[in-house]
C-alpha cells in the first residue's frame, strides 16, 4: 500500500533531477498520477493539475485509498 | 497484448542519401515540408530555403514529439516482452530525464551547488496546457486507459515489433517521400498505421474528421502500404485533450482506399513540382487564403510589410536555424 503521508509531494519529485531517482520516487510519482486519474474519473476534474491537491480533494482521496491496494 | 510472429515482411533500410536538395531544389519530401509547400509557397520559402523560425521553439511541437516517442517506446518494449510495469516505468523516466535541462555558464561548463550537483530544472513551458507535469500525465494516463486495447503490434517475419520505421521511399520523377511511422498495428485482422495527436480542445468527430483529407495521414498509408507489401486500411489517431487539471482521450480512424492514395500520390507529385519549378525561378506566390488559419501564420506580419523591409523585420523577429531535412532519421 501506499502511504500518501510519506510519499514526496509532485512538487518535490518535479524538482529533483531525474538522473537521481530512487525506485521510491519513481513509483510514487506513478502512483500518484493513477491516483489522481482515479478521482478525474470520480468527476475531480482539476484532479490531474500538478498543483498540490485542495483539502477537499485529499479527503476524497483517502476515502478512495482504502478502496484500493497498490502494489508498492 | 499478443505478439505472434507475423509474416509481414521486414521493410528495406532507408536509402543512405545525403542531401535532401539536388540542383538547388528540394526532390526528398516528407510531410512537413510538403504541408509547408501545400499550405503557402512563400511560407515553403521562409521555413525550407530560407530556414527562419521563431526564437522560442513550440511547446506544442516538443510536447507532441516526447509524448510520441514514450508510447513508441512503451509498444517496442512490449513487444520485445518487457513487463508492463517496467515498461511505463521505463518511458515515464525517458521523458522525465528528457525534460530535464542541466544549467552551464556562457563558457559551456556545468553550474554546480555547494554540494557539487550539476544543477538543473524541468522544462519551463510557456503554455499552460503542454507542461512538463502534464506530459507526464498524460502519459501515464494514455497508458492506464489502453491498457485492455485490442491492437496488437506487428510482428515482422524477422521476429521484429514493426515500431519506429523511418523510410524513404523512390517514385517518379527522382523524388523521394520520406518520413517515420511510429508504430503498425493488427485490428481483426486489418492493417493500421497508429499515429498520436493532441490537443487543447474536447476531441468530437469533427477532430478526426480533420484527418481526412490530411498529406501526412495520406502519406503514412501510401508509404506503409509501399515498405511492409501489405494492404494498409489507414490510420488509427488516438487523440489525447490536455487540459490543465486532466487527459482525455479518444481514438479515432482515418481510412485510405487505394483510389484515395492514388489521387493523393498525383496531387503530391503536381505540388511538388510546382515547387521544384518556383524554386528555379525564386518566385514563391502567397497563398492568401491560408493567413488565417490555425490562428493565423506566423509570418502575416511579415507578408503584410512592403517587400524591400521585410527583411529587417523577419531579422528583428526570427532566428535562422539548420534546414529541416526530411532525410534526418529519428
Amino acid at each position: 500500500m501506499t502511504d500518501l503521508s510519506v510519499q514526496p509531494t509532485l512538487a518535490q519529485l518535479f524538482s529533483k533531477d531525474p538522473n537521481k531517482y530512487t525506485l521510491q520516487d519513481r513509483r510514487a510519482l506513478i502512483a500518484a498520477y493513477r491516483e489522481r486519474r482515479k478521482q478525474f474519473n470520480l468527476g475531480q476534474l482539476q484532479a490531474g493539475s500538478a498543483k498540490a491537491p485542495s483539502a477537499k480533494t485529499l479527503a476524497v482521496m483517502k476515502e478512495v485509498k482504502a478502496d484500493i491496494s497498490l502494489d508498492l | 497484448m499478443t505478439t505472434l510472429i507475423n509474416t509481414v515482411p521486414v521493410p528495406p533500410e532507408p536509402l543512405k542519401i545525403d542531401s535532401h536538395f539536388r540542383d538547388g531544389v528540394q526532390f526528398a519530401w516528407d510531410s512537413t515540408s510538403l504541408k509547408w509547400a501545400q499550405t503557402c509557397q512563400q511560407y515553403y520559402k521562409y521555413k525550407m530555403i530560407d530556414c527562419w523560425e521563431a526564437p522560442t521553439k513550440s511547446p506544442h511541437l516538443l510536447f507532441g514529439g516526447w509524448y510520441a516517442t514514450a508510447l513508441e517506446h512503451f509498444y517496442k518494449h512490449r513487444a520485445l516482452g518487457m513487463e508492463y510495469e517496467e515498461a511505463v516505468e521505463s518511458v515515464v523516466m525517458e521523458a522525465m530525464i528528457s525534460t530535464w535541462e542541466y544549467k552551464h555558464d556562457t563558457d559551456g561548463a556545468p553550474i554546480l551547488d555547494e554540494a557539487g550537483n550539476h544543477v538543473g530544472e524541468g522544462w519551463k513551458s510557456f503554455d499552460t496546457n503542454k507542461t512538463r507535469e502534464n506530459l507526464i500525465r498524460t502519459i501515464i494516463w494514455y497508458l492506464e486507459f489502453f491498457k485492455g486495447e485490442s491492437l496488437d503490434t506487428v510482428i515482422l517475419a524477422n521476429g521484429k515489433p514493426a515500431v519506429e520505421h523511418s523510410f524513404t521511399l523512390a517514385v517518379d520523377n527522382g523524388i523521394i517521400l520520406s518520413g517515420h511511422l511510429d508504430r503498425l498495428v493488427d485490428y481483426s485482422g486489418d492493417y493500421y498505421i497508429m499515429d498520436q495527436k493532441t490537443t487543447g480542445s474536447t476531441i468530437t468527430p469533427r477532430f478526426f474528421e480533420g484527418f481526412d483529407p490530411d498529406t501526412q495521414m495520406s502519406l503514412y498509408s501510401f508509404a506503409g502500404k509501399a515498405i511492409f507489401d501489405i494492404p494498409i486500411k489507414g490510420v488509427i489517431i488516438d487523440g489525447a485533450q490536455i487540459a490543465v487539471g486532466f487527459s482525455r482521450f479518444e481514438r479515432g480512424y482515418s481510412f485510405r482506399t487505394e483510389d484515395q492514395l492514388n489521387e493523393w500520390y498525383e496531387d503530391v507529385l503536381s505540388d511538388i513540382e510546382r515547387t521544384q519549378e518556383n524554386t528555379r525561378n525564386n518566385h514563391f506566390p502567397k497563398n492568401p487564403a491560408a493567413c488565417g488559419n490555425y490562428g493565423g501564420c506566423e509570418f502575416r506580419s511579415i507578408c503584410s510589410k512592403s517587400p524591400g523591409v521585410r527583411n529587417i523585420f523577419l531579422n528583428g523577429a526570427f532566428v535562422k536555424r539548420k534546414q529541416w531535412n526530411p532525410l534526418e532519421r529519428r
